[in-house]
């Protein structure tokens, strides 16, 4: 079987807007082999753009870079280093190139040289913020506005900004409770440029229809993404006159509507552009779809394998997961499920007490586990003369050390070995570098020009 | 006396308390207390002559609503309560001063929050929720799918509600999925071609396979008595399910029921499979109708393949007897050949013979069911077309006349869907999308469809839009408005004809009009869901599935139990409402709602079935009530043990209006400086904790109101000692308490009491404020006052019948302006 999916190769260079421009890639892409069936659980593929590269006997492509953040509330345990349970706490002991996992990060153990574990790290800005509030601001680094709650933009919308017009998706909002959730208690990481939470999705089910359901190049879908533009137009209109009879406040809440209109109308255009490179076709049994958070461990492994075949498929290059929320959430029950002590908070709660570091601790490792699943999954597939993983930064941390505070957040960085980054160390740091600093760091490794992030002070020292 | 007074600040505004900041005045309350304070706590550090940290206390503007200082003042509050402030070297504030200082900062802030949102205007015009969405697209449509499904869950807003105009938002990707279940749903509701083919099967007996008998990989086993081999199917469309069943029930017990599923067998591991229904089955025989569609359920792929025996999909049927339990039997022939031992090499001989069938009981000897017939239909239509393609693609003697035909289908469907008349203009532009689309469409009817689905992403579909007044005197909402508040306040849905009808006589508004509408609206099926979703939210119901119950404690607890403790719930509101009861009910009586598995749990005698009914409780029970009902205990437990804070701030917040301050940040954990906590009982805890200085604040107005419910365990069960929990030891169950004014309580049928007797104003308030911000959408603020007043006076006046006070409400300027 042909494991190749075919892409074109312009379109991943730029952000291509004229139609002539469209239409060459178009031809480009008419050449390749396109009817492909993709195995998801194929680990030998051949990344499907490289071979196209070879048949057009074009320069050598840019690789996509991507990134995946990954939020779990409530913090970690800290016992002491002399502790009788140190082997529960979630931070390696030593420090630099000499450190050692415990039990905790254990799992990570065979792709230490992909990366990095850092203590110390902390938001400014958010340190004062209510405990359970700083959810909402892990991938924003600011403080939330009083009364209001408001936002900023978040690390994932801002590099979707720069690098989410090559893809069909500009990015991908995930959750285990979906929505967004109570502000200071959001079930989403991601926010817009004006600081509004993006809805995550959380069933596995929906979030395969959003990657593989999409329109495809029938003449029917054309004409649907026609109508969309037609229809949207419309109600843009609508929307507009209808304002101007509104009163003020309502006119605010109108003009959400009026930008989420206006950036479907762009996403459809955008389909539009891609109406003639095929969806790859994936296995969807390969898959538990059916997953529900009922079963913590097959709901976690759908929904890595998700966002590792929309890498896979060059379907989006960012994501970003929030396991459980610093509210009412699904997750609070999976310690639970998976036959540990119940409710996640609560652990959380007693990580302090005797014997509360295991307690917690357990439940860390799983989620060690899971993690470590994905990246050796991205690890395992190769890409040019790398792997997946070596153009994929996975950011993987919280926003609380022990409960309640926002301070030394237990953080890791994986891979991007091949986007400049050097790995297998345990950093440390004072409370004076922000977090954002790997954002900064991060950006960049994504090839997007950029020196500062809300509080940052440059790049982070010791990742390049 | 003074928490009393302290107390009477935290009920927010009103009439109720003794003493009031916000009525009196928080300003002249500064001058006359708290600055005294201040000056000599604070300002020798923070004044004029050090300015510490550069705040100074002596230049703070005690004016949060206009003054610039709100954010200086948050940060002295929570310095105050973290117990940094006065630094310990320095002069400590008495309780009585930091009682003070802590309780008119707090009320200043609630007030500047407050002020702040009535700057920007009231949001009037909201978006539809989830649940309105979809039962405002299965009424204009008539078609009931699951129209929602793919919509993210909405945020509830501080009082709890999922229908807050401020609180709901809207985003690129509900706009992408309102479009797709517009399609979608337009492709069901009109229709081209020929009638589909139906699709037929029936049977009397099981059928029988390989399906998994043991837990694999996580995947738990099916063992279904019946099974019903689909091998032909459709995909998709509405499918119906007649089931025969009688049961044998010898000793009067509790009826049996099916639990029925639908899905399909992918190799011999799982069975991915949807639960249709269950149905209590009588001695009698009865035939059960079930109804679903087929695309909800999981789907075998285009190639089959395994060894179970079964190709497509399947229907199974359960038995289960009255508490749940698979009602299984040895000697019964079972849906699937019997778990054979399986043979190992090592002790093959050890292995004994499989015990032959033992002969079947005949039915009627013992707790049974039989199934005697299983009829299943799909796609089932009621005809053709369907009655939404009639309703929508009605006939005209325009229907030869494209452009003219289209026009009157528009008005037709524009007018329901914005739920008002539309303007020419309006219809003529939708109709110019008309004219576009058609011209590269082939069919008329897809076409139309298309149109359609711009309606239904239209913001006047999408939101409950209500204009901004011509004139500035006068809020008044206009007929069309008046019709669309009441029926998404009473149904959770668009408007029916009457409503509509009545709107565009210009009567609606008319009070006895209006009270006969607001009656036939109760009196509706659809008022199910205003006692649904007004419920759920205003008690919080849904953190019933937030807490995980631990078996370790409650080996017996079914998570069944959770879904029909909320049904408890809901039905009393239900029975005290239809019944025109005293919502006093609510705190207690000498009746509640039961079924059969929650009455067992209670240990109470009874109801049969699951089925809801209502239950006369014998004189000194502890369940009459919403204090005794296993939802508010359950959700606020923590899964483990009782969890009186939780229900103490429950109480104080959902049921007497006087929510407690959220915890300040970084709160300092309890345990850090008192190891052997957890060897102590709860009561004992929070007695520690209130010694905490940082705490006592709060918890001393918190803790008391859940200790008297200290009976009741985690789950909601009665018990008079408190199991060795962790370290703890098993103690006697302590519920004296002292509330904050001094009253001593005993146990929770002394707190009933108590609230009935001497909190039912406060209780009147807090059902008057919900209701209000539940109808209205959006949070109340200053300007709803007066309102709030004098609907607690009337409903308090009017023995607190629920009926009586949505009237007198839905009449009052208040729900009538904007």
């Amino acid at each position: 079987m042909n494991l190749t999916v075919g892409r074109s190769n312009g379109a991943v260079k730029s952000n291509v807007t004229t139609k002539k421009q469209r239409e060459s890639i178009m031809k480009k892409s008419w050449q390749l082999d396109r009817r492909t069936a993709l195995k998801a659980a194929g680990v030998s593929m051949a990344l499907p753009w490289l071979e196209a590269m070879t048949a057009a006997g074009t320069t050598q492509p840019e690789l996509p870079r991507r990134m995946c953040a990954i939020l779990f509330p409530f913090g970690i345990a800290m016992p002491k280093d002399n502790a009788e349970d140190r082997q529960w706490g979630w931070f390696p002991t030593g420090r630099g190139k000499d450190y050692q996992l415990t039990n905790v990060l254990k799992p990570l153990q065979p792709l230490m040289d992909d990366v990095t574990v850092f203590q110390g790290l902390s938001h400014p800005r958010c340190r004062a913020m209510n405990g359970h509030d700083t959810g909402d601001t892990f991938l924003t680094a600011n403080n939330l506005a009083p009364v209001t709650y408001q936002n900023t933009i978040s690390l994932d919308q801002y590099a979707a900004e720069h690098i989410g017009r090559q893809t069909r998706l500009g990015s991908l909002t995930l959750s285990t409770d979906g929505g967004v959730g109570p502000r200071t208690r959001t079930t989403t990481l991601s926010y817009t440029n004006k600081g509004q939470p993006i809805p995550a999705l959380s069933d596995p089910k929906q979030v395969f229809e959003r990657l593989f359901g999409q329109d495809g190049a029938s003449k029917k879908d054309r004409r649907k993404l026609e109508n969309s533009e037609s229809i949207l137009d419309l109600v843009l209109d609508q929307s507009k006159s209808l304002g101007r009879n509104l009163g003020v406040a309502d006119q605010r809440k109108l003009a959400e509507f009026e930008t989420s209109v206006r950036e479907v109308e762009q996403r459809v255009r955008r389909s539009r552009g891609w109406l003639d490179v095929p969806l790859p076709d994936v296995d969807r049994d390969s898959i538990v779809l059916d997953a529900t958070t009922d079963a913590p461990k097959e709901y976690l492994k759908a929904i890595y394998d998700l966002q590792f075949l929309a890498f896979q498929t060059d379907l989006t290059r960012i994501t970003t997961y929030q396991i459980g929320s610093y509210g009412p959430s699904r997750a609070r029950k999976f310690p639970g499920a998976l036959g540990l002590k119940p409710d996640w908070h609560g652990l959380a709660h007693a990580a302090g007490k005797k014997g509360g570091p295991e307690n917690i601790g357990r439940f860390d490792r799983f989620l060690a586990e899971n993690l470590a699943r994905f990246l050796m999954r991205l690890k395992e597939t190769p890409e040019g003369d790398g792997n997946l993983l070596d153009r994929t930064l996975v950011l993987y941390g919280s926003s609380n050390s022990r409960t309640h505070q926002n301070r030394n957040y237990p953080l890791l960085l994986a891979g991007g070995g091949k986007l400049g980054l050097k790995h297998n160390h345990f950093l440390h740091f004072d409370e004076k570098t922000p977090m954002s600093n790997v954002f900064v760091t991060m950006l960049q490794a994504l090839g997007i020009e950029t020196e500062r992030f809300v509080d940052s002070t440059g790049p982070l020292d010791g990742l390049t | 006396m003074l928490i009393r007074f302290l107390f009477g600040c935290l009920l927010g505004f009103g009439g109720v308390a003794r003493f009031c900041w916000a009525k009196d005045g928080l300003l002249p309350a500064y001058e006359k207390e708290v600055q005294p304070v201040l000056k000599s706590l604070c300002f020798e550090c923070h004044g004029p002559t050090k300015a510490e940290g550069g705040v100074r206390f002596d230049r703070l503007d005690p004016d949060l609503v206009n003054g610039p200082h709100a954010e200086t003042w948050h940060d002295a509050l929570d310095q105050l309560n973290l117990g940094e402030m006065p630094p310990r070297k320095a002069k400590q504030p008495t309780p009585h001063q930091r009682r003070l200082l802590t309780g008119w900062i707090q009320a200043a802030l609630r007030e500047a929050a407050e002020a702040k949102r009535l700057q920007n205007g009231r949001v009037v015009t909201r978006r539809l929720t989830r649940y309105e969405y979809a039962n405002t697209m299965r009424d204009l449509l008539s078609l009931d799918l699951d129209f929602a499904r793919d919509l993210p869950p909405e945020p509830a807003s501080p009082e709890g509600f999922l229908n807050n105009g401020a609180t709901l938002e809207m985003s690129p990707t509900q706009i992408e999925i309102y479009l797709k279940a517009a399609r979608n749903a337009l492709a069901e509701a009109i229709v081209t071609g020929q009638r589909p083919q139906m699709y037929q099967c029936s049977q009397t007996e099981t059928a029988t396979g390989k399906l998994p008998t043991k837990r694999i990989a996580g995947h738990e086993p099916v063992r279904p008595e019946f099974i019903l081999d689909l091998r032909e199917f459709p995909r998709h469309g509405q499918f119906e399910l007649k089931i025969t069943a009688q049961a044998a029930v010898p000793s009067g017990q509790g009826l049996p029921k099916i639990r029925v599923s639908i899905g399909h067998v992918p190799g011999i591991i799982h069975v991915p499979r949807g639960l249709i229904g269950e149905a209590d089955v009588s001695e009698k025989p009865q035939t059960f109708t079930f109804r679903g569609r087929m695309e909800d359920f999981p789907q075998p792929g285009p190639i089959a393949f395994g060894n179970s025996g079964f190709k497509g999909m399947i229907v199974m049927i359960d038995f289960l007897d009255a508490d749940g339990n698979e009602l299984r039997y040895r000697d019964r022939k079972y849906a699937q050949p019997q778990g054979r031992a399986k043979k190992k090499k090592s002790n093959a001989k050890k292995q004994p013979e499989p015990a032959a069938q033992p002969k079947p009981l005949p039915f009627g000897d013992r707790l049974d069911i039989v199934v005697t017939a299983v009829e299943f239909k799909a796609p089932v239509v009621e005809s053709w077309p369907p009655p939404s393609h009639r309703r929508l693609l009605f006939d005209s003697e325009n229907s030869g006349d494209e452009p003219r035909y289209v026009r009157e289908l528009l008005q037709h469907f524009m007018e329901l869907a914005y739920r008002r008349p539309v303007s020419k203009e309006e219809i003529e532009r939708t109709a110019n999308l008309f004219e576009t689309i058609r011209q590269q469409t082939d069919s008329f009817e897809e076409a139309v469809r298309e149109t359609f689905a711009s309606v239904l992403v239209s913001p006047h579909f999408l939101y409950i839009v209500e204009n901004r007044a011509p004139n500035a005197d006068s809020q008044r909402v206009t007929e069309f408005e008046l019709a669309s508040r009441l029926s998404y306040f009473l149904w959770s849905s668009k408007p029916d004809e009457q409503l509509f009808d009545l709107a565009g006589k210009a009567s609606l508004h008319e009070p006895e009009l209006l009270e006969h509408e607001v009656r036939r609206m109760l009196a509706d099926e659809r008022s199910s869901e205003f006692i649904r979703r007004f419920v759920d939210q205003w008690l919080d119901l849904d953190a019933l599935d937030r807490v995980a119950v631990n078996p370790e404690y409650f080996p017996d607890f079914e998570n069944d139990l959770k879904e029909h403790m909320r049904q408890e719930t809901q039905a009393c509101f239900a029975e005290i409402l239809h019944n025109d009861r005293s919502a006093l009910e609510l705190l207690d009586c000498d009746w509640t709602m039961l079924n059969r598995p929650l009455a067992k749990h209670y240990g109470i005698d009874g109801p049969r079935s699951s089925k809801f009914e209502r239950v006369m409780l014998k004189p000194g029970s502890r369940r009459g009530g919403l204090l005794g009902q296993g939802a508010f205990l359950l959700a606020n437990s923590n899964g483990e043990d009782s969890h009186p804070i939780k229900r103490a701030v429950w109480i104080l917040d959902r049921l007497l209006d006087s929510p407690p301050a959220p915890p300040p940040p970084d709160v300092p954990e309890l345990d850090a400086e008192s190891p052997d906590l957890a060897k102590l009982t709860l009561k004992e805890q929070l007695a520690v904790h209130r010694e905490k200085e940082s705490c006592a604040n709060c918890h001393r107005g918190i803790d008391p109101w859940g200790i008297p419910l200290e009976n009741f365990d985690a789950v909601g069960r009665w018990r008079t000692k408190v199991s060795a929990h962790r370290k703890r030891r098993e103690t006697a169950v302590d519920a004296v308490s002292i509330l904050p004014n001094g009253q001593k309580i005993n146990g929770m049928q002394q707190l009933r009491r108590y609230l009935v007797e001497e909190r039912s104003q406060w209780f009147a308030r807090s059902v008057v404020k919900r209701l209000m911000a539940y109808a209205l959408g959006r949070s109340l603020d200053r300007g709803d006052r007066e309102a709030v007043d004098a609907l607690t006076n009337e409903f308090v006046k009017n023995d607190f019948r629920l009926a009586s006070l949505i009237i007198d409400f839905v009449r009052s300027e208040a729900f009538q302006t904007k």
